[in-house]
């Protein structure tokens, strides 16, 4: 008899690998060893759906998530491909969901999609918007406080942002490619222009973005970091000399948008 | 006092798995000749769909809360696996079962991954007495941390362990017993794992202690040639609905449930399976018994 705990994680290595239960003689000796077989099936074929699933599953849920990678690398290599991330990076949460989250550092690094920075790109814009669509609740910011916040105590003021914002800095328009795709169009392969944007839920629950001039989102990415507004203006002026005469204009838009939920004074 | 007395577990009549597609037509923003809110006396929610931080799940549980009565079911409680309970999973759990306030709450005899990896599967337990012992132990603690009943459900299965010592009917009995908890019977599982596994899905209804069946469920699935999957794509087929006769028969009026999670068809096409069973159970229970409502029950 085999203990559960040995039992469980030999089963689940084997639900997972890339071989066929009876290709693999690790596997095919631990059907062999786990199940009764019957007269339809063998102990191979009876673990075989398990990893048939396990598959299916994953995969579904990876071409669900991941419209535009499908599209870029066609059926069968986005198959192949899926086969590599989750040998790479196996579900860790109980959310199948959470399943997509190592998929843009997944491309970054492994051969050969690494070679082409619009697969990851195309990752990170699909996963920001599957984080901003649950992520958690914030009410708008109360602008009756704006009056209340002395001209110098600006500077120690830290911006706490709505938590669906998920700031992305792509090589790529890859938001613009995925739109396109969700709607339903085969779209051609964009070319490659520096991108910053935001991605949040409104106040109506709807994905949206925002595509920002490079020092408003080194801004943006350095207050949501938790510096105050001075430092953090400090170093996006590194980036554009006129942060100061953009900024209320910048923020403007920000809290039109419900970017900006809280804004605390260090004292 | 019987399981079901005990906690004033009430008969909800017949609901369907709440699916997101069909949330337009069960919020009423959707035309359904079915009438989805006079037809269904309950639906059920896939818990794990409404442990998320925010959003527009969220609100919409709310808007069913506000329109059904709305009973929790999980996927990914991993029940019986050997790592730890998961005790942020749990937190979460008990979040969403707070917010909708059920008389019970239900998960599957199962386990879902091991060693930190998840599978997402329903995964078959061998049939042991050290299964027994380890899952009716993380029930009680489970029951206790979300402080409502619990109700654990017969999986299909489609590999049967050479280390099993007992049939799963008897295994998921005393586990129930053992645990004091309840038992989402599966009518489709049974039918499923039957085929599989070459048992009389009959002798499972007749093995079930009545007064721990709190809900049932009912399905269709996939006949693959060597053996049935577990699909939920496909109308409940009549071999279920003679097993469901049979488990009416022996448990009396108990909550049931239509699920259908894959090729999803139009509500009215699952509203139709739900209206089918409200008129077995009205054929094996008598027409003029309603089903109670919880709030009257728990009066
Ligand atoms: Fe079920």
């Amino acid at each position: 008899m085999i203990e559960l705990a040995k039992l469980q994680s030999e089963f689940a290595t084997f639900a997972r690998q890339n071989e066929a239960i009876s290709d693999h003689p690790r596997s095919f000796k631990a059907a062999q060893k786990i199940a009764t077989g019957n007269a339809r099936m063998t102990p191979c074929d009876q673990l075989e759906v398990y990893r048939e699933q396990f598959f299916l599953r994953h995969v579904g849920s990876l071409r669900e998530d991941f419209p535009t990678l499908e599209l870029l690398l066609g059926a069968e290599k986005f198959e192949k491909m899926c086969a590599e991330y989750l040998a790479a990076a196996p579900p860790r949460s109980f959310a199948l969901r959470d399943a997509s989250d190592r998929m843009g550092a997944f491309l970054k690094a492994a051969a050969p999609y690494a070679t082409d920075p619009l697969l990851a790109d195309c990752a990170n814009v699909e996963w920001a918007f599957i984080e901003a669509f649950d992520a958690g609740d914030a009410p708008p910011l109360d602008v009756s406080m704006l009056a209340s916040i002395d001209e110098d105590a600006w500077d120690r003021a830290k911006i706490h942002f709505h938590p669906s914002l998920r700031f992305l800095d792509l090589s790529y328009p890859a938001h613009e490619f995925r739109t396109h795709v969700r709607n339903g169009e085969k779209p051609s392969r964009p070319d490659a222009k520096p991108t910053r944007i935001v991605a949040f839920r409104s106040a109506d629950d709807t994905l949206r973005w925002l595509e920002v001039e490079p020092a408003a989102f080194a801004l943006l990415k350095s207050l949501a970091e938790g510096k105050p507004l001075g430092e953090a203006g400090e170093s996006a002026a590194q980036i554009d000399p006129e942060v100061g005469e953009k900024i209320g204009a910048w923020f403007q838009i920000w809290t039109q948008n419900g970017w900006i939920s809280r804004i605390e004074i260090d004292s | 006092m019987n399981f079901k007395a005990k906690h004033k577990i009430p008969d909800l009549g017949v609901g369907i798995g709440a699916r997101a597609k069909h949330y337009a037509g069960l919020f009423g923003d959707a035309p359904a000749a079915s009438d989805p809110k006079a037809t269904l006396d309950w639906v059920e929610v896939i818990s794990e769909n409404f442990m998320v931080d925010g959003g527009r799940p969220l609100r919409n549980l709310e808007r069913l809360i506000e329109n059904y009565r709305v009973i929790p079911h999980g996927v990914s409680m991993s029940i019986g696996a050997t790592t730890g309970l998961d005790t942020s999973y749990l937190t979460r759990l008990k979040a969403v079962v707070d917010r909708i306030k059920p008389p019970w709450f239900s998960d599957h005899l199962c386990w879902t991954g091991a060693s930190g990896v998840e599978i997402h599967d329903l995964l078959p337990l061998p049939h042991t007495k050290e299964t027994i012992a380890h899952v009716s132990e993380r029930i009680r603690r489970v029951q206790d941390f979300v402080g409502v009943p619990f109700a654990v459900e017969n999986v299909s299965s489609y590999l049967a362990y050479k280390d099993s010592e007992m049939p799963e009917w008897e295994m998921l009995a005393e586990i129930a017993e053992k645990a004091d908890c309840g038992i989402l019977f599966d009518c489709n599982n049974i039918y499923v794992s039957g085929f599989n596994h070459g048992f009389d899905p009959n002798d499972y209804v007749d093995a079930m202690p009545q007064d721990r069946v709190v809900q049932m469920h009912l399905a269709g699935h996939t006949n693959k040639g060597a053996y049935l999957l577990d699909t939920h794509s496909d109308y409940v087929c009549d071999p279920v609905w003679d097993l469901y006769r049979r488990a009416l028969g022996r448990f009396g009026g108990v909550s049931t449930l239509i699920e259908w999670d894959e090729d999803i068809p139009e509500l009215d096409v699952v509203v139709g399976e739900a209206v089918k069973a409200k008129n077995v159970r009205a054929q094996m229970l008598g027409a003029a018994k309603a089903p109670a409502t919880a709030n009257a029950e728990a009066s």
